[in-house]
């Protein structure tokens, strides 16, 4: 009876997983996040590195949200490095 | 990088913002007629972008580096509490082409283009067009990248700067769920795998492991898990 209830529950986080597609980003991301935390809570969650953090992220976010507009055409693009 | 050289000579910030990304735009622009109306291959058109700008910004730098760049630290301060604020420009842009993506027929068109390029073509719609556009648009988001590298890594832009980076945008898109076939992901997928990566980054760094070399082999492992679940279900990969 455990079983079946946690097969149910395997079942419902694989339809979850794949029937949105930010869930394929999201659910691992977040998987990350409480991995790191755990990890080393007193550095990783220290104000100067989240700063750290989000500045490194945002040329990488930007750059790849213009790669991503060429790949959904199912193109690829290689000038961004040099550009 | 070429943001830098005006910022240099005319100490004028907002002019060479604007040129940045005007350059931007220009390059993605020739990138998209080379595509659409030449029909070369997007690979080996933009490998020669990649090559071509290069040199040109060697050439105009003189291959030195360029530092001292103060203003930019506009960027980085605090908005709130510990967020910069060119992190919530980027958020903001990147919600902009979210609706771009999702609620304009422009978007309908560029993930038809990816799904099936040729049913798109005989209903009608005016791909080449959307091609460029979409060149265009990715050119303009490269240029406020740049720009964006300047503020966070420190005021000073070598010739060599975010070399590789074409490479770490296709793995924060294959991160963050987007296949490479075309036509299936999240718009926000790109911003959750940029943040993926630079967050694994991060914790290794933390952990200890300096080693440039055990950084690289365990992102690469880790993308070789996202790709094979990615995949999962299809039948074969081109």
């Amino acid at each position: 009876m455990v079983s079946r209830e946690l097969n149910n529950m395997i079942v419902r986080f694989k339809h979850l997983y794949s029937s949105y597609e930010l869930s394929r980003a999201l659910i691992p991301l977040i998987l990350l996040l409480i991995a790191s935390i755990f990890m080393s809570p007193q550095y990783f969650l220290n104000p100067m590195n989240i700063k750290v953090v989000l500045m490194q992220i945002t040329p990488l976010a930007l750059i790849a949200t213009g790669e991503m507009l060429i790949i959904l055409m199912g193109s690829i693009d290689l000038s961004p490095g040099s550009t | 990088m070429i943001a830098a050289i005006i910022t240099r000579t005319t100490g004028n910030i907002l002019l060479a913002i604007l040129v940045a990304i005007a350059l931007g735009t220009t390059i993605g622009a020739i990138n998209g007629v080379l595509v659409a109306k030449l029909k070369i291959y997007s690979f080996v058109a933009t490998l020669a972008a990649l090559v071509i700008w290069r040199s040109f910004v060697i050439v105009v730098s003189g291959g030195k580096l360029i530092y001292g760049l103060t203003q930019y630290a506009v960027f980085t301060q605090d908005f709130g509490i510990y967020v910069p604020v060119g992190f919530l420009l980027a958020v903001f842009i990147i919600l902009l082409i979210y609706v771009l993506l999702v609620k304009t027929v422009f978007g309908r068109y560029i993930y038809g283009l990816g799904s099936n390029e040729e049913a798109v073509r005989l209903a009608g719609v005016r791909a080449d067009l959307a091609k460029f556009f979409a060149f265009t648009i990715a050119g303009t988001l490269y240029g406020l990248g740049g720009v964006m590298l300047i503020a966070m890594g420190g005021f000073a832009v070598d010739p060599w700067s975010a070399r590789g980076n074409e490479l770490n945008a296709i793995a924060s898109c294959v991160l963050g769920g987007i296949m490479l076939t075309g036509g299936s992901g999240h718009p926000l997928g790109s911003l959750l795998g940029a943040s993926m990566l630079t967050i694994l980054t991060n914790i290794l760094v933390l952990l200890g492991v300096t080693e440039i070399a055990v950084q690289q082999t365990v992102v690469g492992i880790v993308l070789i898990d996202a790709a094979t679940a990615l995949t999962r279900g299809l039948r074969y990969v081109k």
